[in-house]
């Protein structure tokens, strides 16, 4: 159906580009026809004119021991570390459509190798129109505080970020995704035995904004852990995530919880999938959106499939609106409409970083959703 | 004090108060007696602004103010305080976070300057002390969890704290054991000032024992059927309210 020529201009001058705009050409770019795009038709999205995004040239001093700035026509890295390093690479990603496409946009790569017990803090800044793939190995016992900051600006931008963990690595993410354009990001973790994934993540969608977060739990007793907030006004935010559970005795717990205002369109789709081999699973799966006016959309699909019979495995889903006797409750007591809105959504998100214990990191994350929800509650 | 006049009130289109008139000078305490569905309720939140209370007719003016057309956070601002018959629970919003916020916001309203943390904390300690509310219970959730009789010791906890002109007590007497009654009425007693009035709702006399009423007014069908000194209070408990039914 699609021809060449209908295709947006949107792949890499790489040879993964040149495959993956073979291949769109073809297949056509993923619509609501595919059931993972259904509410997220990225083939309108990256048809659109995309607005001019706002080049940002700042130079703020890095804030991590490694930093790698990703801009429209380059990757800068910023400082070392002994037991790190940087090196080139191609993206490797084959997987389902949504990985060909990123691959085939990416225009740089690069991987980082973090030697067995070291423990280094990197960060990763997304600038306006980047298009980047980071490959990242932790070492046996290792330590990575990865902190990925999305920066403001419009435009098109994709990022794919893979991590392999090995033993006893334990990984910590801090993202924050506040582009307002036209995004597409992919994290990947593959845990082995003993290791530990923990994520916090904060949004505030754009124009169209689609997340996908894969973990492969492949080892005795891996861990993961995703807490997510999103607070969107006129603006769609896209997570999906796809938690394998490949090895017995593995845990993964995901909560995420959004705010919805007028205009604005959530999507939440997670999955877990226990292998037939997972014995002793704990799996389990939140999400609860609060939808602040009418005139706001969020589509949820939970999905639980499990091939082992000795898993604890759940997921609760809640779309719901705040409680006008709490509201008036608060307002009798001299609390103004909007704070008491402001209070109660506050605390509605703030129980996602309950069970995370980096106060920094939590703290910091609190201080931008109180920012942008300042500006989304009237 | 409160002055209202005539006050005709329905709740989702079905009239409740039927011009209803009362007035409660500065200084006194007026009890509200009267049968299920008389309007007790109705008065209380209509008063205070809850939506959906829509009033139809009528004044009623606190100091001089027309308090009916205020949001509910300026009329709380202006003075006004309901304790409710049922609080309600606030997940996630620590019972200090949430008085400081309302007191620094009436401030705020006020023109008064904000009051600072440590300030604030000495206040909070000593009203807490006087009410048994724990350290532990102000650290939690504003209500989550709390027992019948803690969630109305956290009310006229917040009432001290805030220092209202005019309060209203919406049944708080409604699930309260013996002793508890006594550290809410003590609590209630300590706000009564020559500037500051009370209107106490209630279905039983016993509070009454409590908290000494200068007036007792009989609520029935939507106004005031009765009004008369603190005795009137232990003849309705004696002879129910049948007569005012008849008559209504």
């Amino acid at each position: 159906m699609a021809l060449t020529n209908a295709l947006p201009d949107i792949f890499a001058p790489t040879k993964v580009g040149a495959r993956a705009r073979d291949y769109f050409s073809q297949n056509g770019l993923p619509n609501k026809r595919n059931e993972d795009f259904h509410f997220t038709d990225l083939s309108r999205g990256l048809s659109q004119e995309t607005e001019n995004a706002i080049i940002f040239e700042e130079n703020p001093a890095p804030i991590a021991e490694i930093e790698m700035r990703l801009f429209e026509d380059r990757i800068e890295v910023i400082g070392q570390k002994i037991g790190v390093c940087v090196e080139e690479t191609a993206p490797n990603l084959d997987r389902d459509v949504f990985q060909k496409l990123i691959g085939g946009m990416t225009r740089f790569s690069k991987k980082i190798v973090i030697d067995a017990n070291c423990n280094v803090a990197v960060s990763i800044i997304r600038f306006p129109n980047s298009r980047a793939n980071i490959e990242i190995a932790v070492g046996e016992n290792a330590t990575l505080n990865l902190v990925e900051k999305q920066i403001c600006g419009g435009g098109l931008s994709s990022f794919s970020c893979s991590i392999s963990q090995a033993e006893n690595s334990q990984v910590q993410v801090q993202t924050q995704l506040l582009g307002n354009g036209v995004d597409l990001s992919l994290i990947k973790a593959s845990l082995e035995s003993g290791a530990n994934y923990s994520e916090i993540l904060m949004a505030s969608g754009g124009k169209m904004v689609r997340r996908n977060l894969e973990i492969k739990l492949q080892g005795e007793g891996a861990k993961a852990e995703f807490g997510g907030v999103y607070l969107l006004a006129n603006s769609h935010f896209d997570f999906s995530s796809n938690i394998e559970h490949l090895h017995p005795n593995c845990t993964s717990h995901e909560v995420m919880r959004g705010v919805v205002a007028n205009g604005a369109h959530a999507v939440f789709q997670g999955k877990i999938l226990v292998a037939r081999d997972a014995q002793k699973t704990m799996g389990n799966m939140e999400h609860r959106a609060l939808m602040l006016e009418d005139g706001a959309r969020v589509n949820a699909k939970p999905t639980l499939e499990i091939y082992a019979d000795d898993v604890e495995c759940s997921h609760a889903n809640t779309i719901g609106a705040l409680d006008e006797s709490a509201l008036f409750y608060m307002q009798s007591r001299g609390i103004t409409k909007a704070s008491a809105k402001a209070l109660l959504t506050q605390a509605f998100l703030a129980q996602v970083f309950d069970a995370i214990s980096d106060e920094a990191a939590k703290n910091e994350i609190l201080g931008k959703v109180e920012i942008v929800l300042r500006g989304l509650i009237k | 004090m409160l002055k209202i006049r005539n006050l005709t009130v329905a709740v989702h289109g079905t009239q409740i108060l039927n011009g209803l008139s009362l007035e409660v000078p500065a200084g006194e305490v007026h009890a509200i007696m009267g049968p299920n569905g008389a309007g007790k309720s109705t008065l209380s939140y209509a008063l205070a602004g809850r939506p959906n209370y829509e009033v139809l007719g009528g004044t009623a003016t606190l100091n001089g103010e027309d308090i009916l057309s205020m949001e509910p956070e300026i009329r709380a601002a202006y003075g006004l305080f309901l304790s409710f018959q049922y609080p309600l629970e606030i997940p996630g919003v620590p019972t200090l976070t949430f008085l400081r916020t309302a007191l620094n916001e009436q401030r705020k309203t006020r023109g008064e300057e904000e009051v600072s943390a440590p300030a604030f904390m000495r206040m909070a300690r000593e009203a807490a002390k006087r009410l048994q509310i724990s350290d532990e219970m102000l650290k939690r959730p504003l209500n989550v969890g709390f027992s019948g009789g803690e969630k109305k010791r956290m009310e006229i906890f917040q009432m001290e704290l805030l220092a209202p002109k005019f309060m209203i007590l919406d049944e708080t007497d409604s699930g309260l054991d013996i002793d508890a009654l006594r550290v809410v009425s003590d609590g209630v007693n300590h706000m009564r000032a020559p500037d500051r009035a009370m209107l106490v709702i209630t279905h039983y006399q016993r509070l009454l024992d409590y908290i000494k009423p200068d007036k007792v007014h009989v609520l029935v069908a939507g106004r005031i059927a009765e009004s008369g000194g603190a005795d009137l209070a232990l003849e309705l408990e004696k002879n129910g309210y049948d007569k005012y039914e008849v008559a209504a």
